[in-house]
């Protein structure tokens, strides 16, 4: 019962089953196909759009293209609304844009009473562009037309730069710190540090949940219902009602289970469309169910980033380090800047050198816009750094993980940028227990001895840090209600949404610990309904058991006190004189038994004279932050000739202080480490250049890993306590999917000598290098 | 729903054959994971499609009074995975089959559908052009035997007629008696893979095990269709096995293959796997003739 | 075209009227209501929509409904009519095999199948069977311990 147990999800049975109901499980029969018609070409312009045709094709009921919609613009992202307008998400989109700023862009959408109708009718529409080439590169972008240009007049939307010196923030803002870069090199640098400079190369991926973003929305009356798959129904709620104009007490939005996310749902997709075309049908269902193409195109991406490093070194000691990360953004900016402000301040956290100066732009591009996906923004500054820690060690001619020990971060550090103290901090421990899991030393020595032939074999690591959350920068509010069941069970509901992580069996957790309530007596609603679900901000930057789980906690001890009070008005004593233990109510001398709960639930419901439904609602405001930490250490063969990497073993060690429900929690590590192996090898979404067209937008071609392709992996905790939440515990969710790719390239590296410094690490870019080096032979 | 005119089920061969001699808008549908996959995306407007994998007619796995090995069109991946006489004469197809998609695509796809959709990367072409298979094809006008070298004819284009149907796969016996295989399928995942490049190799050595008496080397995905290399093939008959020599062919056949660039891979970066792999396969093959003439 | 389908679903016989142009899945979610059923991909490159085709998983994606006259159909909700659970889905409740849920139902056929074949597999053995249902949640791990505690050999 209760935290740090292995207590079974509470939806495993309905999920094993098949009883678990998603989206589209939900759909009301007669609904109407919403069928977007995409762009056929990245940049331009749409011209005109004929219907007619269309319009009288077999089952259509309406279209609407990009000169019918209002012009309302929203941003898609799920953040909670920010009070202060200039922290506001950037209102870059429309629902149908006649501004073509990608290849796909919703430009038209056909209602049909079914797919097959809509399609037919698609094909009778007349459309003519105005096109320009396609800006698929951030480079370019800079330098060409705005793709916003009513919004912003260049495409580098944002910077974010800063200059760190011993720890404290000298200097902040939207100009180059380039300069304060170079004039410490010249006046600041003792003689004979040396200086290393790499560039490093993330190209955009996708969160390809099995369960493709999917909405259906119908009127009740004058009241909007929207039915979604999404991290943040609360938020949803606002932007639809806002784009589809709409009061917002007149809207709510429901979200069943959610077949996985990892970010991307936490942007909306094409929910205010289904609330605008139900109200302009007569509240008759409209669906929006996209197809895994449109899914790769359509919904968000992981940033494509280009990241240059330079780091000034003596001895061991890292004495400046500068970063210029260039995030390319997409067609509309959604998260907009918060990504690449995610990862650079991460940046500064890992390695506190006496100078840390960096700066940072988003670029809107032409490529399908990028946004929340697991790690935000932080896989991709981890990748770079680490392996540019790994480069760092053989020019210093020192063990990368002494390199490393010298100079990461501490516990006690102080945040730079908001005075956050990190509390908790069990980095050494991770790498220690991943060094003896791994075999680190033996294999370090004894794998070059036999590095000769085509077989190849080596060991690499890498580390992170990671906040949880969004404070003290942002919001962190959450709220809770439980109430106490008549069986003296306790139902909790949260907006905080279950998407898979194991979230609602945590937050069950925690209320039974907190009321002594056995565990299965206790149940998280499962499905949101905004309309009774208390608000949270939703489910990102691994909050959840930190934010949401505060709320449940103090919510859990306002409702055992108003047990408590309703035991004593009944008994006829005093409060303090009375406890909650696992059999009911007792009094604190004597320990005898006074009342189970389900005898206080029903004479506090049927009390004829005073009837109370005991619950108990409350909101947790956060305004602290909590790092967590963690290692991972691969272990991998290479087939030079071939160009092939296999992993041996992964060993991955995390600080997430501590662990609420280690089985969920090691489920948890063990799908991250997989996700970030896709990432290392396999992953990228490739586009054909001339037309901005994604090629490979199937799951055949865009590789995600089979369960023929994972090794070994070794999943283990550094249980520290993180004073700041509700039980010691800290971020988990995304932090698995981190360090990954830049160990197997580490390995890599400690195997053949080759630093790739481009993800994914494919076979034909891996066969470039070995030729280059003179591994192998040329042979065409 | 599909975008198809609609699915109808041969009763039987002679059937199938006459629906298709009259209906130039029909196609035959065996497994399905390709052509449901064209249906899907749009591509089948219009057409009607004529089941046929189940088709008693293209059923069988059986050796022929001569001794051949002849596998009905309609035959799954699965049931040559599971077939102890394919297993046993030629266990080179087994892992070219467990390496095709996945159990669920193995269960329905088909040898025949394989073959006959066209495609450059089939994972049982390789080895059938390495050892000569025939196809036996029934058509409105007569049955004809055709080489599997002469199937393909360019991306997604075979020489069969429209009213001619694939019913069984027909490997020789001299083959499967004397000749030692291997196949490598260069893949980037351990399943649900389209080849990036699929070698085979047949050797038969000299009774002592010296010498190369024949071998054959195939490729697909390196050129537009499958390929043998005959030049190679005809240049290095009749000297020692070693591993120089393998070296030395595999560098030859690279001057006969031509596979090119796309979003998937490069034609440099095809070349040069391409290189290790016939050196694999060519190695592996001798020694599964030393093992017994393993196909 | 409508065509009259006889099949044989969770262990009922059912009588229906598919179109030629319809694939298995639509016609088990919506005609026979069995949700289970997911579509992740709709054209067999993810293995949500598997169902047992006569004691083997197939994708009903790809599968024409009327090919399916005379076949039988097993959906996970055939598998614990009488109130208990099938031992591989108590497996995957055991072993944390469950996150999101959504490749669920295709993945506990794919253990069944491998159950009732009364063999034992090797992890590589099951790794390999399971590779045409992908899942992005759990890297698979606790999936395969779970089917392996049922039928693993060393």
């Amino acid at each position: 019962m209760g935290i740090k147990q292995p207590v079974k999800r509470q939806d495993a049975y309905a999920k094993v089953t098949g009883r678990a109901r998603f989206v589209e499980d939900l759909l009301p029969a007669g609904a109407l196909v919403g069928y977007i018609v995409h762009s056929t070409v990245a940049n331009g312009f749409v011209k005109s759009i004929d219907t007619m045709e269309a319009e009288a094709s077999e089952g259509v009921v309406k279209i609407l293209t990009c000169f019918d919609v209002p012009h309302i613009l929203h941003s898609t992202a799920g953040h909670a609304h920010s009070l202060n307008p200039e922290f506001a998400d950037i209102a870059d989109r429309l629902m149908l844009e006649s501004h073509v700023r990608q290849y796909g862009d919703n430009i038209a959408v056909i209602v049909a009473d079914s797919k097959l109708s809509a399609e037919a009718a698609e094909k009778k529409l007349k459309i003519t562009y105005e096109a320009a080439s396609p800006v698929l590169d951030t480079e370019n972008a800079v330098n060409t037309a705005p793709l916003h240009g009513d919004v912003f007049d260049g495409n580098a939307f944002a910077q974010f730069n800063f200059t760190i010196h011993n720890d404290k923030l000298t200097d902040i803002g939207t100009a180059s710190m380039k300069g304060n870069w170079e004039a410490v090199q010249t006046a600041a640098i003792p003689l004979g540090a040396e200086r290393i400079t790499e560039d490093f190369e993330l190209v955009p991926v996708h969160a390809c949940h099995i369960e493709n973003p999917v909405c259906f929305a119908y009127m009740e009356g004058e009241q909007i219902t929207v039915v979604t798959a999404t991290q943040v129904p609360h938020t949803v709620c606002r932007i639809v009602a806002n784009v589809a104009q709409h009061p917002i007490s007149k809207v709510h939005v429901i979200k069943p289970y959610v077949g996985g996310s990892f970010g991307n749902k936490q942007d909306l997709s094409y929910e205010p469309l289904a609330a605008y075309l139900t109200k302009q049908l007569g509240g008759r269902c409209v669906c929006f169910f996209m197809s895994r193409e449109e899914s790769f195109v359509n919904s968000r991406t992981r940033h494509g980033m280009k990241i240059h490093l330079e780091s000034v070194f003596k001895g061991m000691d890292i004495i400046g380090r500068y970063a210029f990360m260039d995030s390319d953004q997409g067609a509309y900016s959604a998260h907009g800047h918060s990504i690449a402000i995610n990862a650079i301040t991460d940046y500064a956290y890992i390695y506190p050198s006496e100078w840390c100066i960096a700066d940072t732009r988003s670029v809107y591009t032409n490529k399908p816009t990028a946004s929340a996906m697991r790690g935000y923004g932080i896989p991709q500054i981890v990748f770079a750094v680490e392996s540019h820690m790994d480069d760092l060690a053989i020019r210093a001619g020192v063990d990368p993980i002494e390199l490393r020990l010298k100079n990461m971060v501490r516990g006690g550090y102080i945040d730079p940028f908001n005075g956050n103290v990190c509390r908790s901090y069990g980095l050494p421990e991770c790498i220690s227990k991943g060094m003896e899991l791994i075999g680190w030393k033996e294999k370090r020595t004894a794998y070059p001895q036999d590095n000769c032939g085509t077989l190849r074999r080596g060991v690499g690591m890498a580390m992170f840090i990671y906040p949880t959350g969004l404070a003290p920068f942002s919001l962190e509010s959450s709220a809770c209600r439980i109430v106490l069941t008549q069986d003296g069970g306790a139902t909790v509901h949260v907006g905080a949404t279950e998407l898979g992580q194991g979230s609602d069996t945590a937050f069950a957790q925690i209320a039974a610990e907190v009321l002594k309530i056995p565990q299965e007596k206790v149940l998280t609603v499962a499905r949101q309904d905004t309309d009774s679900t208390p608000y949270d901000n939703g489910a990102y930057a691994s909050r959840q058991t930190f934010v949401t789980g505060r709320a449940v906690k103090q919510t859990a001890e306002m409702l055992c006190n108003k047990i408590l009070r309703a035991a004593a008005r009944r008994f006829g004593t005093e409060l303090e004189e009375l406890c909650l233990t696992e059999s009911g109510v007792k009094r604190k001398d004597g320990g005898e038994l006074l009342a189970t709960l389900s005898d206080i639930a029903m004479h506090s419901l049927f009390c004829i004279e005073d009837s109370e439904q005991l619950s108990a609602e409350s909101t947790a405001c956060v305004h602290d932050n909590a790092y967590s930490f963690g290692t991972c250490f691969a272990d991998i063969e290479v087939d030079v000739s071939l160009g092939k990497i296999s992993i041996n073993q992964l060993v991955l060690v995390h600080d997430s202080g501590t662990i609420i429900n280690p089985q969920i929690a090691e489920s948890q590590v063990m799908g991250g480490a997989v996700m970030g192996m896709g990432y290392a090898l396999t992953e990228e979404m490739l586009f054909d250049p001339e037309t901005g067209r994604m090629y490979n937008n199937n799951l055949l071609d865009y590789k995600i890993p089979t369960a023929a392709d994972i090794p070994e992996i070794r999943a283990e905790f550094v249980e520290t306590y993180e004073p700041k939440g509700p039980f010691g515990n800290k971020s988990l969710g995304e932090p698995p999917v981190l360090a990954v790719a830049p160990a197997i390239r580490n390995a890599l590296l400690h195997a053949t000598g080759i630093g790739i410094n481009r993800l994914p690490m494919k076979p034909e870019i891996l066969i470039r290098e070995f030729v280059r080096a003179g591994l192998i032979e040329r042979r065409s | 729903m599909w975008d198809i005119e609609g699915i109808s089920i041969a009763p039987n061969l002679k059937s199938a054959m006459e629906s298709l001699h009259m209906d130039a808008d029909m196609r035959l549908l065996a497994g399905g994971t390709d052509i449901l996959v064209a249906a899907r995306a749009g591509k089948l407007r219009g057409i009607r499609l004529l089941s046929v994998g189940n088709l008693p007619e293209l059923q069988g796995i059986i050796t022929d009074e001569e001794g051949n090995l002849v596998i009905g069109a309609g035959e799954t991946f699965s049931s040559l995975i599971g077939s102890t006489l394919v297993r046993e004469k030629l266990p080179t197809l087994v892992r070219a089959a467990e390496q095709l998609g996945s159990v669920q695509i193995r269960r329905v796809a088909t040898i025949g559908g394989n073959l006959c959709n066209g495609a450059v990367s089939a994972d049982s072409a390789a080895i059938l052009y390495a050892l000569d298979a025939e196809l036996l094809v029934s058509g409105f006008g007569g049955e004809r035997v055709l080489p599997v070298r002469e199937l393909h004819k360019g991306p997604g284009k075979t020489s069969l007629e429209h009213d001619e149907v694939l019913t069984a796969i027909r490997i020789p016996k001299e083959k499967l008696d004397h000749f030692g295989a291997a196949y490598f399928k260069y893949g980037r995942r351990n399943a649900m893979e389209i080849a990036t490049l699929g070698c085979a190799a047949a050797i038969r050595l000299s009774e002592d095990g010296e010498r190369i008496r024949d071998f054959a080397l195939a490729f697909t995905v390196a050129a537009p269709t499958p390929l043998r290399c005959v030049r190679t093939e005809g240049h290095y008959m009749g000297e020692i096995a070693s591993e120089s020599l393998f070296r030395e062919i595999a560098g030859s056949a690279l001057t006969e293959i031509r596979p090119r660039s796309s979003w998937r891979a490069s034609g440099e970066f095809r070349m040069q796997i391409a290189y290790e792999m016939a050196f694999r396969c060519l190695t592996e093959a001798a020694g599964n003739w030393k093992r017994g003439c393993l196909c | 075209m409508l065509k009259v389908v006889n099949l044989t679903v969770n262990g009922m016989k059912k009588q229906i009227a598919a179109d030629e142009r319809e694939c298995l899945t639509d016609v088990l979610r919506d005609q026979l209501g069995l949700k289970s059923v997911k579509k992740g991909c709709e054209v067999g490159e993810c293995g949500a929509c598997a169902v047992l085709l006569d004691g083997k998983t197939i994708n009903s994606c790809i599968y024409p409904a009327v090919l399916a006259d005379g076949h039988e159909i097993v959906t996970v909700e055939g598998l614990n009519q009488n109130g208990a659970l099938h031992p591989v889905q108590e497996a995957f409740i055991e072993y944390a095999a469950v996150q999101c849920g959504f490749c669920t139902p295709g993945m506990v056929l794919a253990g069944v199948e491998l159950y009732n074949s009364g063999k034992h597999y090797t992890r590589e053995e099951i790794q390999e069977h399971i590779a045409g249902h992908l899942c992005r949640c759990t890297g698979y791990v606790s999936i395969i311990d779970a089917i392996f505690s049922l039928v693993g050999k060393e």
